[in-house]
């Protein structure tokens, strides 16, 4: 499924959700695990965990008893390639700008040498 | 606008060795904006180029081997010769708001602000975006995102390790 941007930025816009974000970046954890450091119950860290579900960050193992959390890389990814592009896209466009700038002073130089 | 404040989310600087003049001509001129702006390796033709508040850059951007695009500027404001505020977005031929042609990764109206100052060797020229219409809570989660330093800190420091899970996994 092709991550859905605006909503991983929203699950992302919340620090508690990025802490854990954080913290299954090294690795699966259960809902016990991720609450552990937070002064929070369980069930508000579940429903953290359920929107980063939604925005597909997060899945969780049906396998286990536990149900550990597992981050999913490609939207984050997605993310951040948005990023990297625009940049990208500024730094060329402004590469040229200079190239621009740089032969059009040289002409006009050359204009104003041969009295034009 | 209150846009300008605390605004440093997405920031690409660049040192240019021309009068504020020539840069300002680069950026408010139809034919130098051609010139310039743009993708890589798309070349660029206004369609509109109307500088002024409220005004459109309605351009076409044409590549050998994908189809064209089109993308436009809504510019919101213009200081002369200080700074220039517009929305980026993609568009369709008639100059109507459009998503991203080839992905959804980029869903977002973009705010940039440009803004120019002079220095002994020329022009210090920096652009700062944010997507547009985000919430404040979006705008930290971006900022956190794109400068380097407090990225680590909005990732609880494991950033590192962010980077070593997105590159390995997925």
């Amino acid at each position: 499924m092709k991550p859905n941007l605006d909503l991983v930025f929203s699950a992302l816009a919340d620090p508690t959700r990025r802490k854990i974000v954080a913290r299954l970046a090294r690795g699966e954890a259960t809902v016990m695990d991720l609450a552990a450091p937070f002064k929070m119950t369980q069930p508000s860290v579940s429903k953290h965990i359920k929107v980063l579900e939604r925005a597909g960050l997060v899945s969780r193992s049906r396998v286990a008893q536990t149900r550990p959390c597992r981050l999913e890389p490609v939207p984050l990814r997605a993310v951040m390639e948005w990023t990297g592009s625009y940049r990208a896209l500024w730094e060329d466009s402004f590469d040229r700008l200079g190239d621009f700038l740089d032969t059009n002073s040289k002409a006009r130089k050359k204009d104003a040498e041969n009295g034009r | 606008m209150a846009a300008s404040k605390d605004f440093r989310i997405f920031e690409v600087t660049r040192q240019l060795r021309h009068p504020r003049s020539k840069v300002w001509d680069a950026w408010s001129q139809r034919d130098q904006m051609e010139k310039w702006w743009g993708p890589k390796g798309c070349a660029v033709r206004a369609l509109r180029f109307e500088f002024r508040p409220g005004g459109f850059f309605h351009y076409s951007m044409e590549a050998a081997v994908a189809p064209t695009m089109w993308g436009r500027f809504n510019f919101l404001e213009i200081s002369t010769p200080d700074r220039i505020v517009w929305l980026n977005s993609f568009a369709n031929p008639d100059c109507g708001m459009a998503r991203a042609p080839f992905s959804d990764k980029c869903p977002l109206e973009i705010l940039n602000i440009v803004t120019f100052s002079d220095t002994s060797e020329g022009t210090t020229q920096t652009l700062r975006a944010e997507p547009f219409g985000a919430t404040e809570e979006e705008k930290q989660f971006f900022e956190d995102l794109c400068s380097s330093g407090s990225l680590a800190q909005g990732f609880g420091g494991t950033f590192d390790q962010l980077s070593a899970h997105l590159n390995g996994g997925g």
